[in-house]
């Protein structure tokens, strides 16, 4: 499916990463999953910004999704994640163009304090929607040119950004931004092999 | 008969259940929600038009309603009884997969004690749960082709193919959701009902697009372009802009040689064929490397020669071929190769990349 699920604007601390806007697309998953699937997208967005370093790209591959990330010099950060069959170039112009629009809107000084309520950037979900087909970025072909130049490393599993010692189920079992429910949907999913059916 | 009842509360469970199935016209999904715990109420959930069965009953449930139906259906003389329904209900919305259950519901029609629009409505959730299971497709054309024996109605067949495309797009290439769908395209060409086709063409055509590695839906357009090309009455609906991709892809000495006044139809068929070669471009250009892309054109290279086998589409082919391959073989290299090596084992077009 070509399709985009989410997309978020972060601000990486030197600890840890805040989450400043994010927008969803999740109609295509089953209406009783649709939380879980939020929270652990929400999860995995804050997970993979901590473990990116400063002006680096990742686009991290978990079974037939993609995540991709961008720190920026400034340490704001934007993910977004589709299907893997969107087109990885895409992803990311689309990052940049996001983020540039983020900081022409909300002033840097103000990032390191804010919180997701604070923030008003309803871009984030016109953007969403807009370039879910993503002929729309035809337009964006200078921010393409200039990723050439880019180096975007490739990760096969979610496993594979962690650092050393660092168990993806561990995580999901400390995260407080996952509830009860969403954790047990995770068991379930990994043990039949399935991110999201059962 | 001894039926073990360690779970005295799966009757209660699924006559709730098949209360709002009977209720609701509108239900739309049915799924489990993950509940390691009984939370001390009942685990059916019901919001928005949406049904939720919590897993820690799961298996107590579907263990008490398969234990009874297996024991009905073992009886010499099977008595139909309206008790059954309920049982039947959340047997199948849990394991859809048993063709002995959707039986019973068979006999259940046939016996009028189920209506075949209700039937139809209540495999449509099921399918929300399971949208590759070949049982509830089976289910469906069995209504059809036996109780209400009607394809004449566009309206009808326009929500079956509906469906179909919902299901398909529930579980990565569907191959039970597009056979569905062809069956009655296939039944509504049999009616001499040439609209509908068209109508598939160009609806799976964004499809397609939105699902690029599902080659599911590419062969489904397959067997779509086969009767296209077969039959001229198959046209009559479609509204293309062919003669743009005929300029394309002929020079004007190909142009002069096939337009021939006795044989418009000819000229229209090989447009539709070639507007999906260059629509597959477009996609194989946006979207790199997906095999399903390349199948595909494999395809329609192979048809194009193998209903005009003449001289000078094949050489047309054979310069838009290298193009194509002389376009992308940075991009998709492993792709091309293998595509170029196959138009010169299994077409004979001597092409040779720049």
């Amino acid at each position: 499916m070509v399709k985009l699920f989410a997309m978020s604007v972060l601000y990486k601390g030197p600890n840890d990463s805040t989450l400043l806007k994010s927008a969803f697309e999740l109609q295509s998953f089953g209406y009783f999953q649709r939380k879980s699937v939020q929270e652990f997208m929400g999860f995995v967005t804050k997970t993979i910004v901590e473990r990116t370093a400063t002006a680096a790209r990742q686009s991290v591959k978990e079974k037939e999704y993609m995540c991709h990330v961008y720190v920026r010099a400034d340490n704001l950060a934007g993910v977004l994640i589709s299907d893997d069959e969107y087109p990885h170039r895409v992803a990311h112009t689309l990052l940049t163009k996001t983020l540039d629009e983020f900081s022409a809107k909300v002033p840097s000084h103000s990032w390191p304090k804010l919180n997701e309520t604070q923030v008003t950037f309803n871009e984030l979900n016109v953007m969403l929607a807009k370039y879910q087909n993503p002929k729309e970025a035809d337009a964006m072909t200078r921010i393409q040119q200039d990723l050439d130049d880019t180096k975007i490393i490739l990760h096969n599993t979610i496993e594979a950004v962690l650092e050393r010692g660092e168990k993806l189920d561990d995580l999901v079992a400390k995260s407080e931004g996952l509830s009860m429910q969403s954790k047990a949907f995770y068991k379930t999913a990994k043990k039949t092999n399935a991110c999201c059916r059962m | 008969m001894d039926l073990d009842d360690n779970f005295p509360a799966a009757k209660r469970i699924i006559t709730e259940i098949q209360n709002i199935v009977n209720s609701d016209s509108k239900l739309k999904e049915f799924d489990l929600v993950i509940q390691p715990e009984s939370q001390n109420k009942s685990p059916v959930i019901y919001v928005d038009h949406c049904l939720g069965l919590e897993s820690w009953c799961v298996r107590h449930v579907y263990e008490y309603v398969y234990q009874r139906l297996i024991s009905i259906r073992k009886r010499l003389k099977r008595q139909v009884s309206n008790d059954t329904i309920p049982l039947l209900t959340s047997a199948l919305l849990i394991n859809p997969e048993v063709l002995t259950f959707w039986n019973m519901r068979r006999e259940l029609i046939l016996d009028g004690c189920l209506k075949p629009d209700d039937e139809l409505q209540f495999s449509a959730v099921v399918l929300s749960f399971k949208p590759k299971c070949a049982e509830i497709f089976t289910y469906r054309r069995w209504i059809f082709f036996n109780i209400l024996k009607d394809f004449s109605s566009n309206h009808v067949i326009l929500n079956e193919l509906t469906i179909g495309l919902t299901a398909a797009a529930g579980y990565p290439s569907n191959y039970n959701a597009w056979n569905h769908c062809y069956w009655f395209i296939q039944k509504s060409l049999e009616q001499e009902n040439y609209s509908l086709i068209s109508h598939q063409w160009e609806q799976t055509k964004t499809w397609c697009s939105e699902h690029v590695s599902d080659h599911s839906c590419m062969q489904y357009r397959q067997r779509l372009l086969k009767c296209l090309v077969a039959d001229k009455k198959c046209l009559q609906h479609l509204e293309c802009c062919t003669s743009k991709s005929l300029m394309r892809f002929f020079n004007s000495d190909e142009r002069h040689k096939l337009m021939r006044p006795s044989e418009d139809y000819f000229d229209e068929a090989i447009g539709v064929a070639l507007d999906e070669l260059y629509f597959n471009e477009d996609l194989i250009v946006m979207y790199q490397n997906h095999e399903s892309l390349w199948n595909h054109r494999r395809f329609l290279c192979y048809l194009l020669l193998d209903i005009y086998n003449i001289d000078c589409i094949k050489e047309a082919l054979m310069n838009n071929e290298r193009r194509v391959s002389t376009k992308l073989s940075r991009s998709n290299e492993l792709y091309v190769k293998k595509h170029v090596l196959w138009l010169q084992t299994a077409l004979c077009i001597p092409i040779k990349l720049l």
